[in-house]
């Protein structure tokens, strides 16, 4: 059972903004702080905020009538949509919204806003960081997928492709996951040269935490794996649906021990192993499921790098990238060949070279 | 088919108010009933009150029989669209919601049925439900499947869980939508801690 910690649970209510809002204006601050989050995920539905390289904050008076200090706008919109058409990539500016759904906008930030936050609601976004300005103090608000530029702009996905596709590009790439940056060898910052000793577990729980958040209408669970035959880490069902996935993960390169060894070298041949693997299990997975709609994925993280030997504590960018456009051809395809196999999703993870 | 009218005001409301959310699946009525049901509890209601129970599915989900009627009957009866993105409320749903909301017997409901959708606004929907799932009830689901929800002695689990959560937020809090958001993060930091261990 979830041991109830009175005083966490109380940490975590003070680092609360939508707490704050309540005790520093009562109804009205919490009246303002829903209109300010609904806009605030449009806008970045909206625009790239990922590009947003400096400070962007998005404010609203708690009362229409409360006296703010006067900032010129550049600007007035009917509604926020034609804002974001108009500045497509917003950099460091201020948008004020309005009740009636109007709002202004000005490049560069004027304002002092912890003074501004006396009578508004002031969310800063700021270096890929969500934080809300209330009565003068700053509450951050946590990111649950480091890869996603805030909070509110965490995709819900209804495809498990297009999931895995976002998982590749976004966390496994630059390995922005820190349950994914733990699976590696030598002291942190790693430079993702080797993994440590058997990462299977540490690779399923980043992927089984990622696709948890992005799909929410699916149920995502380990899967025991007794044995080579029943290969499945992950099961991903369709709640209240007879769609059912089977996620089979593979890693390749090298893996070490604490003392310094090398324990295991995985080529392409084990991709080629886990498809067959795959195709096997959904085989016989059929007749026990016969209502289930099912699909098998292959999902390799690829940390191969070019020439590396036991003692490297470095690599070059052309060894370190050798492998990150070098698809692996699988034969048989099942892809090709069956209806219930997805294509293979190969994801390479970057090492961090030596400046060249 | 006779549909529970509290179960039936509840779908309304929430697939209005999770109107602009991506995709609203039939689960997610259930989630979010659950969430305000709790809510209940947590102003001192008992899951009597609530006017329907719940289950456990074997996945560990909450389910009430009473939603998936009235949402069956609300789908019928066209107040309430299906496709392949999940289900939306229609203007006939809008309209059957505001003549049902002005019924005095329901607008005590709107007060925890609000608490919850609003917590969408300030986290993803799959971080509430990777949340909801580590509520001790659910949680034991998960092991022991079918399971009926907030049933002694379970229920006082929840109690601990809300009293905790009481004492932490403050009795002056009016507004559901904090001790909503409050608990879900509490509930997302211990269930993410799990998982990374």
């Amino acid at each position: 059972m979830t041991h109830v910690d009175v005083e966490e649970m109380k940490r975590i209510v003070d680092g609360l903004y939508v707490h704050a809002a309540e005790e520093a204006f009562s109804t009205a601050g919490m009246d303002a702080l829903r209109f300010l989050l609904d806009k605030v995920a449009r806008i970045h539905q909206l625009l790239s905020t990922e590009v947003v390289s400096h400070s962007l904050a998005i404010f609203i008076k708690v009362e229409d009538s409360g006296s703010v200090d006067p900032i010129s706008f550049d600007a007035e919109f009917l509604e926020i949509e034609h804002l974001c058409q108009d500045y497509d990539k917003l950099t460091d500016g201020m948008i004020e919204l309005l009740r009636n759904g109007s709002v202004k906008y000005r490049r560069g930030i004027q304002s002092d806003l912890k003074k501004l936050s006396q009578h508004s609601i002031v969310y800063l976004y700021r270096d890929r960081n969500d934080i809300f300005v209330i009565n003068g103090s700053e509450y951050h608000a946590p990111k649950p997928i480091p890869g996603y530029p805030s909070v509110f702009a965490v995709p819900a996905f209804a495809e498990l492709r297009k999931a895995l596709e976002d998982y590749k590009r976004r966390v496994a790439r630059a390995c922005r996951c820190p349950i994914l940056a733990s699976c590696w060898h030598g002291s942190s910052p790693s430079k993702r040269l080797f993994f440590s000793n058997k990462p299977e577990a540490i690779l399923r729980r980043s992927l089984e935490y990622f696709l948890s958040i992005v799909l929410p209408g699916a149920d995502v669970r380990p899967e025991q794996v007794v044995d080579e035959s029943h290969p499945v880490d992950i099961r991903v069902n369709w709640i209240f649906t007879n769609r059912l996935a089977l996620v089979e993960l593979k890693w390749l390169g090298k893996s070490k021990n604490e003392q310094n060894k090398i324990t295991t070298e995985y080529t392409q041949s084990r991709a080629q192993e886990g498809a067959k693997q795959l195709a096997d299990y959904l085989d016989a997975n059929r007749p026990r499921a016969p209502l289930t709609e099912t699909r098998g994925y292959l999902v390799i993280i690829d940390a191969r790098r070019r020439g590396l030997r036991e003692a490297a504590e470095a690599i070059s960018h052309d060894d370190g990238f050798w492998y990150q456009s070098q698809e692996i051809e699988f034969d048989p395809d099942y892809a090709a060949v069956r209806n219930d196999f997805e294509r293979p999703i190969r994801m390479f993870v970057e090492p961090v070279c030596n400046a060249s | 088919m006779r549909v529970n009218s509290k179960a039936y005001f509840d779908s309304l409301s929430i697939t209005s108010r999770l109107v602009s959310t991506a995709a609203t699946s039939t689960s997610d009525v259930h989630l979010f009933a659950y969430l305000a049901c709790l809510l209940s509890l947590y102003s001192g209601r008992t899951p009597q009150d609530w006017g329907y129970s719940f289950a456990a599915t074997s996945k560990g989900y909450p389910f009430a029989h009473d939603i998936a009627d009235s949402l069956q009957s609300l789908l019928i009866s066209g107040c309430l669209h299906s496709d392949t993105n999940g289900i939306t409320i229609s203007s006939k749903g809008e309209e059957e919601y505001q003549l049902n909301g002005s019924l005095g017997r329901n607008g005590e409901r709107e007060i925890f049925l609000a608490g919850a959708c609003s917590a969408i606004l300030a986290m993803p929907l799959g971080m509430i439900r990777w949340a909801i799932s580590e509520e001790p009830e659910l949680k034991r689901a998960r092991v022991i499947s079918d399971m009926l929800l907030l049933q002694p002695p379970g229920v006082l689990r929840i109690y601990d869980h809300l009293q905790a959560l009481s004492k932490a937020v403050g009795e002056e809090s009016s507004d559901l939508m904090v001790p909503a958001v409050a608990w879900l993060s509490f509930l997302a930091k211990k269930r993410t801690e799990e998982t990374r261990e």
